[in-house]
Formats: C-alpha cells, sequence, structure tokens
C-alpha cells in the first residue's frame, strides 16, 4: 500500500484571463483512487498535468507525500522527472516506432537498470496487464485496449509512487471499457498505488474510485466517497452529472399543509414533505430525487399523468410532467404502467435532496 | 518604518528572483530552447539580410562621395531612392515591363491550368495519366529551358543569330517581336508556371464532396448548371488563390526575361536588379529589390487575407472517387489525342529540339549530316565555340556537376533538418506570438526574388564586415545562399512532420526522465524522418535547377551547372549551352521522378 498522499492548496492556473483552475484544493489520501470528475473544459486534465509537472500552475502549492513539488510561488518546481510518478494518457501516446519491449523498457534504461533486470522487470509487468507474449509486437498491431494495457504496464514498470490517469478508457468501445474497468480496479487493488483518474464518464467514476472530486469551471463542486457524492451532491450541478437517466430537479415553494412543512411545486398538482430540512414557510427551494427512488402508483384522482413510456429492456422509464418539468421514474419491467394513467408521485424522506435555487447549493437537513 | 522598508524591499527581490526564475525555466524547457535556437537562425539568415538591404539602400556608398559633397559612406540619405523610383527608365518602365509579363502570363496559366484540370479531375478523357504527367512535366525543369528551346525554334540571321529551326526548314524569319521580347517571355514563363495552377486546382476539384453536386443532380440541375453553381463557386478561391500566386512566382522570375528580353531590351525588375548589381550600383539594386519584395508581399498578403481563410471550404468532406464525371462519350480517346499532341507540342517537342541542336556541330545547320556528339564527347576544337571540349570530356564541367549536387544536398540536409526544429518549436508554442514569429519570419524568403536574395547575400558577405566571415568565392556561401531561401519548403514539410506526432508521445519520454536531446534522438527523430527527408528531397530537387539565386554569387572557382549553362550561352557557344541544358534536365527529371517513386513507395507502405 502506497502511503503517499498529495496535497492540492489553493492552485490556481490562468493564462492572462483565461482561468483553468480557481483556487482549488483537495486533500488526496495514500492509497486512494480518486477520480477527477466532469464535463470538458471543467480544469481536471489541467489539474492531473499540473501534478504530473507538465503544466506549471500560476499560484498555490502542490505537494507528493512530504515533498513540496510546486510552491512558493514557482520558486519551487521539481520537474516532471524527478517527481516519480506515472501519466497514462487518453491516446495511449505508445511510440510507434518501438515495440511493446521497448516501449516499457524505455524508462527502465534511464533508470540504469542492468538488461537482465529489464527484461524480467518487462515480462512481469506484460504479465500483470495480461499481455504476456506479445512483446515483441509494434503497438499498430495491437487493439485498442491492449495499447492501453501496454501504455499501463509501461508506466507500472518504472515503479512509480503515484499513478496519474487521463481519459484512459475513453477511446475504448463500450464493451472493452467494462472490461478493462475491471481490471483497472483489480490492478489497483494488488499495487495499492495511490491513483488520480480523471474522467468525464460517472459511471466510470463511480465504479473505480474510493473518492470522487466533481469540477466544474475550474472549481471543485463536490469531494468525497461515490455513495455519498451520488446520494447527497452538494450542489445543484453535481445533482445532475451524476446518474443516468439525470436527477429530477423540481422547483417548489415550501407550504405548511397539515401542521407540516410540505414542498409543493408552483402549480400544486404536487408535494413532498420536507420536515427534516432547514427551511421555513416561503422558502424558493428545488426538489432533487433519483428516477431509482421515484414511487408511482396509480391513482385516478392524481392530477398526474404519465406522459411516455419508454422500455430499456431491464425498467421502464415513466416521463410525468410536473409543472411543466419533465420527471423520470424507474419502474420495473413488469410494472405494467401505460401512458396517460393517472398516478401519484411520492419520494421516501432519505432520498429527498433540496437545493437552494440562488445559491445552487444543498440545504443541509436538521437531524 | 525602517525595518518594515527593509522587508518590504527583500520580498520585492525574492519576488522578482521567483520571477527570473520561472523565466529561466521556461527558457530551459525544451521549446524555450529550440525556439530560442531557431530564432537565432532566421535572424541571421534572413531578418538581417533584409535589414541590411534596407539600409544599404538608404545609406551614402563609396561611389556616391562625389556627387555628395561632405558626406560620409553610412551617412543616411534618400539619394537612391529618389534616384530609383522618380526615374522612368531605372524604375516605371520595368515595373510596367513586370506586370505586363506578370499579368498576361497569369492569364495564360489560368487558361491551361483552368481546361486541363478541369479534363483530368472532372472528365472520363482517355490518356489522363499521360496528360497528367504532362502537365506537371514543365514545373520539373529549369525555369528558363523554354526560354533557350524558344530560341532555338525562332531565331535567324536577321535578329543577329544564328539560323533557327523554323527558318531553317520553311525559311520563314519571325519578326522580330515573336523572337524576343514580351510576347515569348509571357508564353515561355506561362509554359513554366501553368502546372503550378492546375496542380492546386486540380486537387480541389478532387476534393469536392461529390454528395453536394449529387444534391443538385436529384434536384434535377444540369450538368452545366452543377458546374456553374456548385462546382465553381466551391473552387473558385483556390482558383483565384492559385492565380494570384502564380502571379507573384512570374514577378520574380529572372533567367526567361533575362534570355528573352535582354536582346530586346525589355528590361524587368528582376533584370533590372542583375544589371545594376553587375554595375555595382548595389544601392540601387537594393532600392528596386525593396520595390519587388513589398509587390509580392503585398500580393500574397492580400490572398493569405481575402482568399486564404475561404480557401477551406474547397476542401471539406472530400471523397476522393467521382462518379460524377462529365462524359465524351465516344469523343473521349480522339479529345485525350488531340489533348496530348497540343501539349506534347507545347512541351516536348521545344526540349527535343533543344536536345537535337546540341548535336549540331556547326551552328545553325539542321542537316543530318552536320549531326556530331562534338558538343558532348568531343576534344576541343580551336575553329569552334574558343576551343572547349564536349561537356562529358570537360573536367570544369564535372566539378561543377559536383559542385551542384554537394550545394543542394548539403543545402537540403540543413533544410531538412532545421525544418524539424521549425516544426517543433511552432507546434509545441502553437498559440502563442514566438510560433507565429517564426512560422512569419519562415516564409519571408518565399517573397524575396531569388535574383534579389543573391544580390544581398553578394553583398554581405562579398567584403568583410564585422561579425560575418568573409565567404565570396567559398562554397559556403551558395549553401548559405540556397538554405536561407529554401527555408519555407522545410518550414512546411516539418511543421506538417510535427503535427503528426503528438504531444503525449514526448511527453511520456519526459515523465520517465528522458531529457531534451534523448527524446529528439529517440522519439522525435525517428517519427519525423519521413517528413525530413520529404523536406531535404524537395531542396535537392530545387536547388539543382537554380539559376537566378546563385548567378552573382558564382566565381569561376564554384560554378554550378545552371550557370555554366548560361555562361556558354553568353559567349556564344550555343550547342554547348544546349547540350549542357539537356543534361540538367534530364538530371532534374530522374531526381524528381525518383522522389516521385519514392513517395508511392512510402505511401505504399503506409497503407499497408
Amino acid at each position: 500500500m502506497s502511503t503517499i498522499g498529495i496535497s492540492i492548496k489553493g492552485i490556481t492556473k490562468h493564462w492572462g484571463d483565461v482561468y483553468a483552475l480557481r483556487n482549488v484544493s483537495l486533500e488526496i489520501e495514500p492509497g486512494s483512487f480518486t477520480t477527477l470528475l466532469g464535463p470538458s473544459g471543467c480544469g481536471k486534465t489541467t489539474l492531473l498535468r499540473s501534478l504530473a509537472g507538465l503544466e506549471e500552475p500560476s499560484t498555490g502549492e502542490l505537494w507528493i507525500g512530504e515533498r513540496m513539488v510546486f510552491g512558493n510561488g514557482g520558486a519551487v518546481f521539481v520537474p516532471p522527472k524527478k517527481r516519480n510518478l506515472g501519466l497514462v494518457f487518453q491516446s495511449y501516446a505508445l511510440w510507434p516506432h518501438m515495440t511493446v519491449q521497448e516501449n516499457i523498457a524505455f524508462g527502465l534504461k534511464l533508470q540504469q537498470i542492468g538488461t537482465a533486470d529489464i527484461g524480467r522487470i518487462v515480462e512481469e509487468n506484460l504479465a500483470t496487464v495480461g499481455l504476456t507474449g506479445y512483446g515483441h509486437r509494434y503497438p499498430s498491431e495491437l487493439s485498442g485496449g491492449q495499447q492501453q494495457r501496454v501504455s499501463l504496464a509501461r508506466m507500472l514498470a518504472v515503479n512509480p509512487e503515484v499513478l496519474l490517469m487521463d481519459e484512459p478508457l475513453s477511446n475504448l468501445d463500450a464493451k472493452l471499457r467494462v472490461s478493462l474497468r475491471a481490471e483497472l480496479k483489480r490492478i489497483h487493488k494488488t499495487t495499492g498505488l495511490t491513483v488520480v483518474y480523471v474522467t468525464h464518464d460517472q459511471i466510470e467514476a463511480m465504479s473505480l474510485s474510493t473518492h470522487i472530486a466533481v469540477m466544474k469551471e475550474g472549481q471543485i463542486h463536490d469531494f468525497g466517497e461515490p455513495d455519498r457524492v451520488y446520494q447527497e451532491p452538494s450542489t445543484v450541478f453535481v445533482a445532475d452529472f451524476m446518474g443516468n437517466p439525470q436527477i429530477n430537479l423540481v422547483p417548489a415553494t415550501v407550504v405548511e399543509q397539515n401542521g407540516g412543512l410540505v414542498a409543493q411545486s408552483r402549480d400544486k398538482d404536487w408535494d413532498v414533505p420536507v420536515a427534516g430540512f432547514d427551511v421555513a414557510v416561503g422558502d424558493s427551494v428545488i426538489v432533487g430525487f433519483r428516477p431509482e427512488d421515484t414511487v408511482v402508483e396509480l391513482s385516478d384522482t392524481s392530477p398526474l399523468k404519465i406522459d411516455t413510456v419508454q422500455k430499456t429492456g431491464p425498467d421502464l422509464l415513466l416521463t410525468v410532467l410536473i409543472d411543466d418539468e419533465v420527471v423520470i421514474a424507474r419502474t420495473d419491467k413488469n410494472s405494467g404502467f401505460a401512458m396517460d394513467q393517472n398516478v401519484t408521485i411520492t419520494i421516501p424522506p432519505e432520498s429527498i435532496n433540496l437545493f437552494d435555487p440562488e445559491s445552487e447549493r444543498t440545504i443541509s437537513s436538521s437531524d | 518604518m525602517i525595518t518594515d522598508a527593509v522587508s518590504t524591499s527583500t520580498h520585492r527581490q525574492v519576488k522578482f528572483s521567483w520571477k527570473v526564475k520561472r523565466l529561466l525555466r521556461r527558457l530551459r524547457s525544451a521549446e524555450g530552447l529550440v525556439a530560442l535556437f531557431v530564432v537565432v537562425v532566421l535572424v541571421y539568415f534572413i531578418v538581417l539580410p533584409l535589414v541590411f538591404i534596407v539600409y544599404e539602400s538608404l545609406s551614402v556608398a563609396v561611389d556616391d562621395l562625389r556627387q555628395i559633397p561632405g558626406a560620409k559612406v553610412g551617412d543616411l540619405t534618400l539619394r537612391h531612392w529618389i534616384r530609383t523610383f522618380t526615374s522612368w527608365t531605372r524604375f516605371f518602365k520595368p515595373l510596367l515591363n513586370t506586370f505586363l509579363v506578370g499579368g498576361g502570363a497569369t492569364l495564360i496559366i489560368t487558361g491551361m491550368g483552368l481546361s486541363l484540370s478541369w479534363l483530368v479531375a472532372l472528365t472520363d478523357v482517355r490518356f489522363k495519366r499521360l496528360i497528367g504527367v504532362l502537365c506537371v512535366l514543365p514545373y520539373m525543369m529549369p525555369s528558363w529551358a523554354f526560354a533557350m528551346a524558344w530560341t532555338e525554334v525562332f531565331q535567324h540571321q536577321g535578329v543577329g543569330r544564328s539560323t533557327g529551326f523554323l527558318a531553317y526548314y520553311t525559311g520563314i524569319e519571325a519578326p522580330g517581336w515573336l523572337v524576343f521580347g514580351p510576347l515569348p517571355i509571357i508564353i515561355v514563363s506561362a509554359l513554366h508556371y501553368f502546372p503550378f495552377l492546375y496542380i492546386m486546382v486540380k486537387a480541389s476539384l478532387e476534393n469536392i464532396d461529390s454528395q453536394l453536386e449529387e444534391s443538385a443532380e436529384l434536384l434535377g440541375a444540369s450538368r452545366f448548371l452543377i458546374l456553374k453553381k456548385i462546382t465553381m463557386p466551391i473552387v473558385a478561391p483556390a482558383i483565384l488563390s492559385a492565380a494570384v500566386l502564380a502571379f507573384s512566382r512570374v514577378l520574380g522570375t529572372f533567367a526567361t526575361p533575362a534570355l528573352l528580353g535582354t536582346p530586346a531590351r525589355f528590361t524587368v525588375l528582376s533584370t533590372q536588379i542583375y544589371s545594376m548589381t553587375r554595375f555595382g550600383r548595389m544601392s540601387e539594386a537594393f532600392s528596386i529589390a525593396l520595390a519587388l519584395i513589398a509587390f509580392s508581399a503585398t500580393v500574397i498578403y492580400v490572398n493569405n487575407r481575402l482568399i486564404g481563410t475561404r480557401k477551406s471550404f474547397a476542401t471539406i468532406g472530400g471523397k476522393g472517387t467521382k462518379q460524377n464525371l462529365f462524359r465524351f462519350g465516344k469523343a473521349r480517346t480522339v479529345v485525350g489525342l488531340g489533348v496530348v499532341a497540343v501539349l506534347s507540342l507545347l512541351i516536348v517537342v521545344p526540349l527535343l529540339l533543344l536536345a537535337y541542336s546540341s548535336l549540331m556541330r556547326n551552328v545553325g545547320d539542321w542537316t543530318f549530316s552536320n549531326m556530331s556528339l562534338h558538343w558532348w564527347i568531343g576534344a576541343g576544337d580551336p575553329s569552334l565555340a574558343e576551343g572547349e571540349s564536349g561537356i562529358l570530356v570537360n573536367p570544369a564541367i564535372w566539378r561543377g556537376a559536383f559542385n551542384t549536387i554537394r550545394v543542394a544536398l548539403v543545402a537540403g540536409i540543413l533544410c531538412g533538418l532545421f525544418g524539424l526544429l521549425i516544426g517543433y518549436s511552432v507546434v509545441r508554442l502553437r498559440g502563442t506570438k514566438v510560433a507565429y514569429l517564426i512560422d512569419s519570419i519562415g516564409s519571408v524568403p518565399i517573397v524575396v526574388p531569388s535574383i534579389a536574395f543573391g544580390a544581398v547575400y553578394l553583398s554581405l558577405y562579398a567584403v568583410p564586415r564585422p561579425y560575418l566571415p568573409m565567404l565570396y568565392g567559398t562554397f559556403l556561401l551558395l549553401v548559405f545562399a540556397a538554405f536561407a531561401k529554401r527555408i519555407p519548403y522545410t518550414t512546411r514539410t516539418g511543421v506538417s512532420a510535427m503535427h503528426q506526432i503528438g504531444v503525449e508521445l514526448e511527453e511520456a519520454a519526459t515523465l520517465m526522465g528522458a531529457g531534451l536531446l534523448l527524446r529528439f534522438r529517440k522519439i522525435i527523430y525517428p517519427l519525423a524522418r519521413p517528413g525530413a527527408i520529404a523536406g531535404i528531397l524537395l531542396v535537392v530537387t530545387t536547388t539543382v535547377r537554380e539559376l537566378s539565386l546563385f548567378i552573382l554569387l558564382m566565381t569561376p572557382g564554384n560554378r554550378v551547372l545552371t550557370v555554366q549553362s548560361l555562361t556558354y550561352s553568353e559567349i556564344g557557344a550555343q550547342q554547348l549551352s544546349n547540350a549542357l541544358m539537356t543534361f540538367i534536365i534530364v538530371l532534374s527529371l530522374v531526381l524528381a521522378g525518383s522522389v516521385k517513386a519514392l513517395e508511392i513507395k512510402n505511401k505504399r507502405k503506409g497503407n499497408a
């Protein structure tokens, strides 16, 4: 298990007026698999490249383990090769004029490791990524998935303390992505390396990571364990970005009803109890709930109607309009719902998230 | 108070030292180092010479001392500019002639290039490959080959020359304006430069997405309407751009007007620069050179501004295959034969006559009995051409051939390697001012006509100057000039080679601890080698047939073949000149042909 953690302290990176990173701080635990997640242009790759030393931040500090690798306004800058980390690129970045073996041996030669040892280490790492016997091939003779494994083996071979990965799976087809995901998880477990992983794919982030940092416009919106980030997102953006189909977001107003507080949609057709939240009568809120947490029941008296029904195989996806907002509910494939049926929509209290429409931040529950 | 002031000042100092440290780090980075080197070389070989001619044209020279009392050499003066730019004979007449030749040639170039590219790209005419070869052939030869062939055909004793082919066989003496002067210059220049437009327009015609035309056809448009409303508007920018660039090429051309204009006292700016340099009136030659550079630069700048960006839509969504060809039907063979015949008459026959005339022992006698290999392998005969021996047994010619190839190779290799460095800094620093600067300076030699370039280099290195070596009469001077003039070629090949190499390939090596030199040796160079070689070959093939760049730099000790050929012509040894020209044409074609073969082979390998 790696003992090397990473501290990112107030990192800002800008080119003139264009800001890629705004005062980003993050503590990455030793041995964790931390994913920087966000849409393109959110700064996740810039942050990763800053860690690698391929970009130089404008201000802030970067620590890898006990060592400051960037800080004091640029007075401290450890060059990439002395940071002892590996980086796996989206494009694999295998040198096309070298065989698999030569690709992996390149870094080892630079470390002045003896020829005999190089052969052994190359073989070991090829075995780790399941490519024993492929050493003499050229990258162009391998499939995309195999190329990415070689790229991984090349970085593992130099025995880094931290492994950085920049969208390593996004050039692969869907099937291969799933199998390589499993492999990455296994390799993380066996090597115990601290991994920092960049992706825009929230499913990848959910399934691989021990921690997720969701980024937008150069800032970290949320940081935590995947379940927490998914269940209790800290901002509307995070809620919206995580999950497919997307979270339902319904604007509502807090009113008193039958002695308790409820959030009521503006056309008053729908409400949910919000007793446990830090809100008062008259507050505007956004009610967020996941499609799979949405309970749909037939009710002739309800003003809500099923708008469309989509089969996905395992599920039925229903859409219902609440106050012109499309709400998606995920129900069992045998639930038998049909278009134009009148239904009620209820949400278990623990699955409700409330957001402040102004700040778009989550409203904490009082308990 | 005091301590406060001290602490802020030390704080400032510390902050300053961080900034310096950062700057140094950036300079020490791979891109920074390479870019610095590239900029230094570009400044030395391109910027400095240009600054020098501006300075020279504006300062007092030794010859002026008598005219300007009290002046010292090097004082600023507008004398040369005023003398030049107010004179009808020195400037405006040649200027007018230059534009006359440029305009006329461009008209013919556009007509020929357009119709031939349409034939090859968009019709089902027979013998397309042969037509294609004939259409690029002139471009692979020295620009004045046709000028020499032209004189062989049309000259006669009435214009003070030996009897040409036409006069000998028909007895018709062509009128003087057909032998020398603007008309032959226009025709001959057009013959040399039309392939330029043909290649560009054909490429854009072939790259049109045929779905665009098919959509119009499905909507009921006739073939003519499609050509008029769809095809032409899409390729129009490319045509215009090619015509404009061809025009700027003709503006700077030297050898053809020298051969066909000078006997009729018809001067253009480039020949004016040459004769003024010959007479040692450097400052005025430079003033004219500056004007010529300004014209070319304006033409190209306007082209890039107005057309350059629009041109891009001509190449969108190319499919490569065209199903929608114009059908000649039964006439396709006849049309094909006709085109081949006309092109042969224009291109192949003149060259054959040129070669034939090199076999005539006595000048102007076109009978078979006069045929001999004297000018090729004969020992010197004191009664003929001052006793010069045949070119293949003349050691001076072999020295010249060796020198030609040596200059071309050394300049080519320097250019090819330097092109990689240019490509590296431009691609890696993309979007920065430095990249823009390098790219721009690297393109400057395009707008400097070869003859002007040669004049500048002559003047820079002919007399001892501080910080510059004395290079007049040396091999190195030829290499310097060829290298500098060809930098734009390798800028293009170098940049496109570097575009192919993703930055990650290098970053991966950086992370593993590979330094700049190791990365260049192990990663960049092996991957960019095809690009470098393409650049080298381009420079070698074009340098072998170069004349105007070298003509002013020649000393008897370091002749190249092209200049020797012109010298023979000047001393009246026409057959020797023709023989040597034939030799150069064959050499050029062999070189160009093998480059083409190599390209095809590489492409196949790449596809496999």
